[in-house]
């Protein structure tokens, strides 16, 4: 999480300083988890709201897989991965996407904020604003792609006969938790171009974050241009290619790479606060 | 809301406006979405982007398989996948949840006081974003297909004179089962979650997502029968020229059969769903 950065980014202090700035990360941490568990109570609330929620995610989520079986009836290697290592990519997406959707909806709310004039109450408040505006909402709807991905990931892994021992597994926890932290930065980096473009209707959050789906399917697919687009400017390799060339475990110069793809949520982290701040000099107010 | 002042200005300035309600709401609409054509690029651009990836990972396949898969071969594929993205973008997701918020937020018991028929107002709403829509996606698509992907131009005259008729065709089943599914937002919040189904299943059975042919045998059946592959199928098929002679006819025939069905059925459905009208916003 972002907080983690912010509170270990920072000037040398006393060690009891820093206690108290991992204490106040903690505060912060507490705050956040009460107000999305709010969030999903009320939701659940509407019982039906919430299995229409879920199953209209599981449904999208599922035409996917529609496509990959389509793919795979008729060739039984794409760029060199057969159907349950494409399998594996695909949940080692969809995981990630379900909760960045259950613990961060808040992102697609700056929009509304900011268009409604009620952004200034956020930054008035003792809380840092980024955290408000991720507490906004939380999705039940990122339950279908958690548990959809869980499926197809233990599915797959079977299929394939993966051994799961502590490494790998201890390794796939870290690949899931900065696999979110990166979709979450780079949503909520998206939605802050809402500071440049306040136009109410602009739409190009929705398409940075589609670009996600790009991560569905091996590099080696993907032409050159595309391939470095996929990895340095908007980094959908980090969530699910490199991290698989490692608990495949298959051949390939880009293993050291893998290694290290969970890093590359914090970094986003950052730079997605990086964008806020900037974002935040920009703003005037739409006035009240 | 530019739709009211349009239906009063054609009640007040007869000479120059439109007089029918119905054909103000559409230019009304068409003239939003010039004006906010920015989202409607974008909207076409995000599509877009899926379509890259499909076009990739099909031209993965293409190159270590036989020529020609369920009888299209890559060329025909890529202009599949190219005219299918210009049809889609008819009544995109953005004007439909226009018109599922406009339930959800309460806003329809206005539009329900107004001496316009509920259906046909929407109806004539977006033909006018589609108007605009369609020529966006298929100045988009010409070019690209043109350009980029090296996409076939109609199989025949008769498939180019066919074409817009079944597209059009098409759109209106399309609005109709999005107007149905509309119809359970009386009964629920979460629009989002319906679009989502709607698309989903639309996407699978319409032939958006793969060629029919593609499906998994069940599905494919399932898709025979079901009014979506009215939407891309039909109008794609006429296009490659896959349909001819009396196949042709029939698949239009039927496209037009799909339409008064679900006409009738919307008819049917819409006194008891409208008397529920919850209002929810404020």
């Amino acid at each position: 999480m972002a907080r983690g950065a912010d509170s270990v980014a920072g000037e040398r202090r006393a060690p009891g300083a820093l206690m108290a700035r991992l204490r106040a990360a903690g505060r912060l941490a507490a705050v956040f988890a009460r107000l999305q568990l709010l969030h999903l109570q009320a939701h659940l609330e509407y019982e039906a709201d919430f299995l229409i929620g879920v199953v209209g995610n599981a449904l999208r989520l599922s035409v996917g897989l529609v496509f990959v079986w389509a793919l795979f009836s008729q060739v039984p290697h794409i760029a060199g991965w057969d159907l349950w290592e494409v399998g594996f990519l695909y949940a080692l997406v969809t995981i990630p996407q379900g909760l960045d959707i259950l613990v961060f909806n808040g992102h697609w709310s700056i929009r509304r904020l900011v268009n409604s004039g009620q952004f200034d109450r956020i930054l008035v408040r003792p809380l840092p604003g980024w955290l408000q505006v991720l507490a906004q909402d939380s999705g039940v709807n990122g339950l279908a792609g958690i548990a959809l991905g869980a499926a197809i990931l233990w599915y797959s892994s079977a299929q394939l006969g993966l051994a799961w021992d502590i490494c790998r597994l201890a390794f796939l926890v870290c690949v899931l938790a900065g696999s979110t932290v990166l979709i979450a930065a780079m949503t909520f980096a998206a939605n802050c171009l809402v500071f440049w473009e306040p136009a109410a209707t602009a739409t190009l959050p929705d398409l940075l974050v589609r670009t996600t789906e790009f991560a569905k399917f091996p590099l080696p697919a993907y032409g050159g241009v595309v391939r470095f687009l996929l990895v340095s400017v908007i980094p959908v390799g980090f969530i699910s290619y490199f991290p698989s060339l490692v608990l495949l475990g298959k051949e390939s110069d880009w293993l050291v790479v893998g290694m290290v793809s969970p890093l590359a949520g914090p970094v986003a982290a950052v730079v997605a606060h990086f964008v806020w701040s900037r974002g935040l000099t920009r703003y005037q107010g739409v006035g009240h | 809301m530019p739709a009211t002042h349009a239906a009063e200005r054609a009640a007040a300035d007869v000479r120059l406006t439109p007089r029918s309600g119905y054909l103000a709401l559409a230019t009304a609409s068409m003239q939003r979405s010039v004006a906010y054509r920015n989202t409607t690029i974008m909207n076409l651009v995000s599509n877009l982007v899926w379509m890259v990836v499909l076009f990739h990972v099909w031209q993965s396949v293409y190159k270590s398989s036989p020529s020609a898969l369920h009888g299209y071969d890559w060329e025909l594929m890529r202009t599949y996948l190219l005219v299918a993205f210009a049809t889609n973008a008819l009544l995109s997701l953005a004007v439909e949840s226009e018109m599922f918020f406009s339930i959800g937020s309460g806003r329809v018991a206005v539009e329900l006081m107004r001496p316009l028929d509920y259906m046909s107002a929407r109806l004539a709403e977006a033909l006018g974003a589609a108007a605009f829509e369609g020529a966006i996606a298929g100045a988009m698509a010409f070019s690209l297909g043109a350009l980029v992907f090296g996409a076939t131009p109609p199989a025949s005259g008769l498939a180019a004179l066919l074409f817009l008729p079944s597209v059009l065709l098409g759109f209106l089943v399309k609005f109709l089962l999005s107007f149905l599914i509309a119809l359970l937002c009386f009964r629920t919040l979460n629009t989002k979650g319906l679009v989502w189904a709607r698309a989903a299943v639309t996407d699978v059975l319409s032939g958006a997502l793969v060629p029919l042919a593609f499906l998994p045998d069940w599905l494919h059946a399932l898709a025979a029968s079901a009014p979506f592959q009215a939407i891309i199928h039909t109008p794609v098929s006429v296009y490659l020229g896959r349909l001819e002679g009396d196949a042709l006819w029939h698949a239009l025939g039927a496209q037009l059969l799909w339409v008064a069905a679900l006409w009738l059925l919307a008819r049917v459905l819409w006194r008891p769903a409208v008397r529920v009208v919850t209002v929810q916003g404020g």
